[in-house]
């Protein structure tokens, strides 16, 4: 695949990955308040990592790579 | 994008551990030292529920874009490099929910630490194999994950 097609496919899902670094960044801020006396413990658990687009995703692949060239978008 | 992404979140990952590790100094009470304990179990876990989802979202976008672009010959070669980072990735998120399931029930720190133990051993091999496939992160998330392996076993608790 072109490095192109890549990054266009990263542009098209960049809310998702915004998402995730958005999960770090507030999981920070919620432990610098902690430490600081400024807020709360945090007690709030990160929801556990969902495997489901990645197995979907690994699936459309594998259907691809056996298909003999039918298996695109 | 990706490595943009993934540098804020291995910047948060790393910031968070370092502001564990000054929460659970000795000189606490014990009744404090306690509570910080179970607050840091929780906060590792959240780091490590975070870069483990980050590495999951990369191995997902690296995925689909060569499913998209219907290239059968290299989706030949990537396949069963993909399916096996993907079973890493898989069995890293199982130990990240199982260590959820520890803390939500109150279970020992011992065996949430040892959970989180897993799942970054599973995620580091998911780096390897998405570094050898020439993927353009590996090298942070293999620096945070192994200050996480290292946080994890210096502050022990082995079940």
């Amino acid at each position: 695949v072109s490095l192109a097609k890549a990054l266009a496919f990263a542009a098209d899902n960049a809310d998702e990955i915004v998402d995730v670094a958005k999960l770090g960044v507030e999981t920070v801020k919620a432990i610098h308040a902690w430490v600081n006396g400024d807020g709360p413990e945090p007690v709030e658990l990160a929801a556990a990592p969902d495997t489901t687009r990645m197995k979907l995703s690994q699936a459309r692949l594998e259907r691809l790579a056996a298909s003999g060239g039918t298996g695109g978008a | 994008v990706i490595r943009e992404a993934i540098r804020v979140v291995i910047g948060a990952t790393l910031y968070a551990l370092l502001m564990v590790v000054p929460a659970c100094s000795p000189a606490a009470t014990p009744e404090a030292r306690g509570a910080q304990a179970a607050a840091s179990a929780r906060l590792v876990y959240n780091a490590a529920a975070v870069s483990v989802q980050a590495l999951i979202t990369v191995q997902t976008a690296w995925t689909d874009a060569i499913g998209a672009s219907g290239d059968v010959e290299l989706a030949k070669k990537v396949a069963p490099i993909s399916a096996k980072s993907a079973a890493a990735l898989d069995a890293a998120s199982g130990a990240v929910a199982r260590a959820r399931q520890y803390l939500e029930a109150g279970e020992g720190e011992a065996k949430v630490r040892q959970q989180l133990r897993e799942a970054v051993g599973f995620a580091d091999v998911a780096v390897e194999l998405l570094a050898s496939a020439g993927r353009p992160l590996p090298d942070k998330a293999v620096e945070a994950l192994d200050f996480l392996r290292g946080f994890l076993g210096e502050t022990g608790g082995d079940s």
